[in-house]
């Protein structure tokens, strides 16, 4: 992790790239004011050869290596990208999580009619929104999304109120 | 990893006495962080969110050293 994480940067100049993505997990509830805290950008991207390889690029330019694994740095699988699975990065700017689908298999072309879209640097960014966030959390064993799911539950509940 | 910090608020904790039922709790969300939150544009989200994750990390650095002494000890 570096000792100062900027998430929002390394947001910033993904959005600012021609990458077709989601923003999914906790900064994505961040966006939409969860007043929770989240350590890293979880992407769900599209998963076509065009799309990856500008991924890749992007990788490259914010040092992009696997996390969690031992030995020398491994540079961004172009093959693992094009897959469903996760790929855990650490980058210059702290920890991205480019995901090829999530719970339940859902991939980009599936979660982007269900994101909404916010400006960030004047850019768009589509989001993943916070019904659909809830209803995955919901669903969810992981005892860290049930922890956090109340504070969904009640921010969407203000939303829509609102 | 994220961590939700917007749960038990001090008004929410319960007491020994009080039910178990979720449907009978007080709500377990500060609303007020919510608020907040609400306030802000999504770019000014994400700045709050980086400023409390650096805290944190600051927080666990200085939290390291202090620890260290005592896990040693049987």
């Amino acid at each position: 992790m570096p000792e100062s994480p900027d998430l929002t940067t390394l947001l910033e100049r993904l959005v600012a790239t021609d990458v077709e993505f989601v923003l999914v997990g906790g900064l994505a509830a961040v966006v939409q004011g969860a007043p929770v805290t989240t350590f890293d950008v979880d992407i769900v991207h599209r998963r076509t050869d065009k799309n990856v390889d500008r991924l890749i690029a992007f990788l490259a330019d914010v040092g992009a290596r696997y996390r969690n694994r031992p030995g020398a740095p491994l540079p961004p699988s172009r093959s693992a990208l094009l897959g469903p699975g996760h790929s855990l990065f650490m980058t210059d700017l702290g920890p991205l999580d480019a995901l090829g689908a999530i719970e339940g298999g859902a991939d980009y072309d599936q979660l982007l009619p269900e994101s909404l879209t916010v400006h960030i640097g004047g850019r768009p960014l589509h989001v993943l929104s916070l019904a659909k966030i809830v209803t995955l959390k919901r669903a969810s064993t992981d005892p860290k999304d049930k922890l956090r799911l109340p504070v969904l539950e009640a921010l969407l509940r203000r939303k829509n109120e609102a | 990893m994220t961590v939700a910090v917007g749960v038990l608020s001090d008004s929410s904790m319960k007491s020994d006495t009080e039910p178990d039922s979720v449907e009978s709790a007080p709500s377990l969300v500060d609303e007020s962080l919510i608020s907040a939150m609400l306030e802000l544009s999504p770019e000014e989200r994400l700045r709050q969110n980086d400023r409390m994750v650096r805290t944190i990390l600051l927080l666990r650095q200085g939290l390291a050293p202090r620890t260290e002494p005592n896990a040693r000890e049987p």
